[in-house]
């Protein structure tokens, strides 16, 4: 006997051909070196608000921007990072990057 | 003083009537600021959740507190977290208050629908519990709270009196099992307070608090229409007139509707029995309406909204909406306030709410005057601990408005079961004058305050009703 027939026997089946080093995904990065960067660049700032968020002492994070979160901080004088405020101002209307870690969740 | 100023003028009435009539120009108020900002709400957000609100309140107080624990127990004394705390070490912890108590009405137990027999005498599964006048219980617990961790309390401290959401801090050290033995601790007391300029004249403020319209008693309306012509001078002889003069604003604390204009039995009636009746809020307002057109032609008023009457019920409670009066808006004298109300009125400072923030105290704490309760709120420097907890509340994120920043000259609480007023100082030479404002519909007394002395005197009016055998005494009885 064959094995069991799976729902997935109805669609065709594609296979991806491996690259030569067995990565697909490094075509692209001779052809636009710029890439790479801004993505590290852009992962780091991601990182650095999110510890903001993490970060016990300027109270709860959920339910705000992180701007109105940093501008609370500011006005309490509990001196958050200006790091935080400068990578906010360059990105604003991002909800990457303006919300706060857990906005996807509901309240 | 209002009376004895009164007697001091000739008797005129019972005389035949005099060519010129006298008049009285009413005391203009010199300078009035409302200062009740930061308790106007713009664009109202609900999807935040009220941790918020207890983390800012700590925050800001914090620096208040370790003040005065420095003051209390020494300059060299530590305030630590409760992270670091160390067994058996003496210091010093700043917190927010909860209180566990099992006869708190929780949502949750209503609805479960467990019927495991109580494992506890007080847990009632099946049936919500009645409304009690108080929630207290010789098992409450306290615990402080502060960013991180939270820690139970035992010791000196007396559970029964405070509340949840309190911001204090206490002296003690942590023992062996795990809870915090207190041996002292402290509030965060009075706020400074700026001096009052002095006044060369009496001036005064009535206060008046539930005047209940709309609950179908004709007693109380006939004492509101007194009270209305001793203010805008139609009742009297001259010297009452003039003493009526000196009265420079009226403030309406709160209730202004009656709790029966809340009842919601239509809800539960079929459609064709209520389709053309009214609200009974509407008939209240209307004749409100046309009280504050009497008071507002006179005399500045402002009027609060109160627990009955129609606005938002959390803290801080919006104004009143000026649709509801069109009569009486077209005076500019007519201000629609806040709940917790601020101002300042000839240089004296006046902060005062309709009573829900006392009341709601008086339910879960063992403190049994209000006159008290209001004086424990301006020493724990906060007008109302329990408003996320058990008193519904806005949830703000920013700051929490409801912490003093400045110590008032006069806070007022209305709607208390009695007239209490009490001048009490603060450590820094503070000087506070209390009222609570009785509810009017029950007791038909308001509240003078004079701005000169700081001094209240409570003022009371009262019909003869069919029920009084106070005729007999008068000699008309057979």
């Amino acid at each position: 006997m064959g094995r069991k027939r799976l729902i997935t026997d109805s669609y065709p089946v594609v296979k991806r051909r491996e690259g030569p080093a067995g990565h697909s995904k490094g075509e692209l990065a001779p052809e636009l070196g710029e890439e790479p960067q801004p993505r590290d660049e852009e992962e780091a700032e991601l990182e650095l608000l999110r510890q903001f968020d993490l970060a016990w002492q300027y109270g709860p994070c959920t339910g705000i921007t992180r701007l109105q979160r940093w501008c609370r901080a500011k006005q309490m004088g509990l001196e958050p990072p200006p790091e935080v405020w400068q990578v906010l101002k360059t990105h604003p209307g991002d909800p990457r990057f303006q919300c706060s870690l857990w906005h996807l969740y509901p309240l | 003083m209002f009376s004895e100023q009164a007697a001091q003028r000739a008797h005129t009435l019972l005389s035949p009537p005099s060519a010129n009539n006298a008049t009285f120009a009413r005391v203009p108020v010199a300078t009035y600021t409302n200062s009740s900002q930061p308790f106007r709400l713009g664009e109202r957000s609900f999807s935040r959740q009220y941790a918020h609100i207890y983390a800012t309140r700590l925050i800001q107080m914090r620096p208040f507190l370790e003040n005065r624990a420095q003051q209390h127990w020494g300059s060299g004394v530590g305030v630590k977290k409760l992270c670091e705390l160390q067994p058996e070490e003496k210091c010093c912890v700043v917190g927010t208050l909860f209180k566990a108590m099992p006869l708190q009405p929780s949502i949750l137990r209503e609805v479960s629908e467990e019927i495991i027999p109580p494992v506890s005498a007080f847990q009632h599964n099946l049936l919500p519990q009645p409304p009690r006048s108080k929630y207290i219980h010789p098992d409450d617990e306290l615990v402080l709270e502060d960013e991180l961790q939270r820690i139970k309390l035992k010791g000196t401290i007396d559970v029964s009196k405070l509340v949840t959401g309190t911001v204090l801090a206490v002296f003690g050290s942590v023992r062996d099992d795990g809870k915090f033995l207190v041996e002292d601790y402290c509030f965060a007391d009075l706020a400074p307070q700026k001096p009052a300029p002095p006044l060369d004249t009496d001036r005064f403020v009535l206060l008046v608090s539930g005047l209940g319209l709309g609950g179908g008693g004709g007693e109380s309306l006939l004492g509101t229409q007194l009270l209305v012509d001793v203010v805008t001078g139609q009742l009297g002889d001259e010297g009452e007139q003039c003493s009526a003069a000196h009265v420079s604003r009226v403030i309406l604390a709160g209730n202004l509707l009656s709790h029966s204009t809340q009842s919601r039995d239509s809800i539960n009636k079929a459609k064709y029995l209520t389709k053309k009746t009214q609200a009974a809020s509407v008939e209240a307002v209307k004749m409100l309406d046309e009280i504050l057109l009497q008071l507002s032609a006179s005399v500045p008023v402002d009027v609060m909204p109160g627990e009955f009457d129609p606005t938002n019920y959390t803290l801080p409670q919006q104004p009143l909406h000026p649709c509801m009066f069109p009569l009486a808006t077209a005076y500019s004298t007519l201000q629609l306030v806040t709940n917790p109300y601020q101002a300042t009125i000839d240089g004296v400072r006046f902060l005062g709410t309709s009573g829900q923030n006392v009341s709601d105290i008086f339910r879960y704490s063992s403190m049994e005057d209000h006159l008290e309760i209001l004086e424990w709120t301006l020493r724990v420097r906060h007008i109302s601990p329990t408003a996320p907890d058990t008193l519904g509340c806005y949830p703000f994120y920013k700051t929490d408005p409801f912490i003093f920043p400045e110590c008032p000259h006069v806070y007022f609480c209305g709607n208390t079961p009695s007239f209490g007023s009490k001048i009490i100082r603060g450590p820094e030479d503070q000087t506070v004058l209390l009222v609570t404002v009785p509810d009017f519909s029950a007791t038909q007394t308001a509240c003078l305050v004079n701005l000169r002395s700081l001094a209240c005197q409570p003022i009371s009016f009262s019909g003869f009703g069919a029920e009084d055998d106070d005729l007999g005494g008068l000699g008309l009885g057979p």
